[in-house]
């Protein structure tokens, strides 16, 4: 496994304060927060900050970490040496996942929240001590309690939405096994995505959360819509958008088109005389409604003027001819 | 690692067809009551009815309560400051969006 340089990753010096630890921990957990950030990668910087202040924060781990030595590399190679603990006493009770509690994101809370680099260092008799309890807990009997709703994200694709369709997603869930051991359980669950679902909306199956204790009722699963960036659409809400290059003279003269749109090609007019940045609108040919309360968006397609270049004599020509023809100045507005 | 494969599942579109009572909404996003309460107060969710005993929340209100708790979580921001940084996201939400119709 590769080793974790838990200073770099806070950015700070090896002989920071506890204090300087937590003001650079607090801020990149503001700057990485995934409900904050849209950088791409902002989960998984979440996730390592707060592991790298899980250790960091408590001091007893800190020295622990700090005796494998400075000499190590982030992504080097590691294995923790036999005994490296020996003399140190680790506080359970940290809870499940980076952050102080358990993440709901990339999939569940799970056993895989922490690096391997951490749960070798730190994680064996937590996990064990946690697995064991939670393993009394249940086989006391006559004890009923509802399970817990689960909640995950799931990306699909605006076409998903528009004709409706049937996706494979695969959930990681933490169980405790006979031995009290945590094992990571990989369920994969095939899920209608009804048509008409917005970015942001959220589909709830009933029962497929965690299991009930005794006879308590299962709790539901959540799952969160999101779309994948489309190629030549973007969505805002219902509505689609579609950036339509036209000729200068498609522009000016009209013109006939054909355009893509999510439910099939289809002709355009362009009107003679348009400008660029002017939308045409196609009514209720967006996103289907999803329910008799709300109704269809609409397609949008910008106009985007584009103007050739011009290589041959005979293009350079008709652009000499344009400039002989217009007595236009794109930059009157200027004041030039 | 162990697999596991079911039948195709069906479910509701949570924002459309929900209303949930206070004590529905706290159990969805396990939070207590009381925090509902909170966020009700700062004006981050709205509930329908005025009576307490009568609240019920539209589905969206599930997104609102569970993003207040994670920011709660990750960050210690409490109920007045999740409501202004909720409110901040959905601007930029609102603005990239404009964005990307120009």
């Amino acid at each position: 496994m590769e080793y974790k340089d838990y200073y770099q990753i806070i950015g700070v010096e090896r002989d920071a304060t506890q204090d300087e630890i937590k003001r650079a921990y607090r801020k990149l957990a503001r700057k990485y927060h995934p409900d904050v950030s849209k950088e791409a990668d902002a989960e998984q910087r979440f996730k390592e900050v707060g592991e790298a202040y899980e250790v960091l924060k408590d001091p007893e781990k800190r020295a622990a970490y700090d005796q494998l030595g400075a000499n190590w590399k982030a992504g080097q190679d590691f294995n923790a040496p036999p005994d490296w603990d020996a003399g140190f006493e680790f506080h359970g009770g940290f809870s499940g996942g980076p952050g102080g509690g358990s993440s709901q994101y990339g999939g569940f809370e799970g056993a895989d929240a922490y690096s391997d680099f951490f749960e070798s260092l730190f994680g064996q008799g937590f996990r064990q001590a946690g697995g064991r309890a939670q393993g009394a807990y249940q086989q006391h009997a006559g004890f009923h309690s509802a399970g817990d709703d689960h909640h995950a994200k799931i990306l699909i694709d605006l076409e998903d939405s528009m004709q409706g369709a049937t996706r494979s997603i695969s959930l990681r869930i933490p169980e405790v096994d006979s031995s009290g051991h945590v094992v990571s359980k990989e369920r994969v669950l095939k899920v209608n995505i009804p048509k008409g679902i917005k970015q942001g909306q959220h589909i709830r199956l009933a029962g497929q959360g965690n299991p009930g204790i005794g006879q308590g009722k299962a709790g539901d699963l959540y799952l969160e819509i999101e779309f994948n960036p489309h190629s030549i659409y973007r969505v805002d809400g219902r509505d689609v958008y579609l950036d339509l290059p036209v000729t200068p003279w498609e522009a000016a003269l009209g013109a006939s088109v054909k355009v893509p749109t999510p439910g099939g090609l289809v002709d355009m007019k362009i009107k003679p005389g348009s400008a660029s940045g002017s939308k045409m609108r196609l009514k209720g040919r967006g996103i289907p409604a999803s329910s008799a309360n709300n109704s269809a968006g609409d397609l949008y397609m910008v106009l985007r003027i584009e103007a050739p270049a011009a290589n041959t004599a005979e293009e350079k020509a008709a652009y000499e001819n344009m400039k002989k023809s217009f007595s236009f100045n794109p930059r009157s507005k200027l004041g030039v | 690692m162990i697999k596991q494969t079911t039948d195709i599942l069906t479910g509701d579109i949570v924002e459309n067809e929900t209303r949930l009572s206070l004590q529905q909404l706290s159990d969805t996003c396990s939070v207590e009551t009381e925090y509902i309460i909170s966020l009700v107060n700062q004006g981050c969710i709205e509930p329908i009815g005025a009576e307490q005993s009568r609240w019920c929340f539209s589905g969206v209100s599930i997104r609102r309560v569970q993003k207040a708790k994670r920011l709660q979580r990750d960050l210690g921001v409490n109920p007045a400051g999740a409501a202004l940084v909720i409110e901040l996201i959905d601007e930029i939400e609102r603005l990239r969006c404009k964005i990307n119709r120009m």
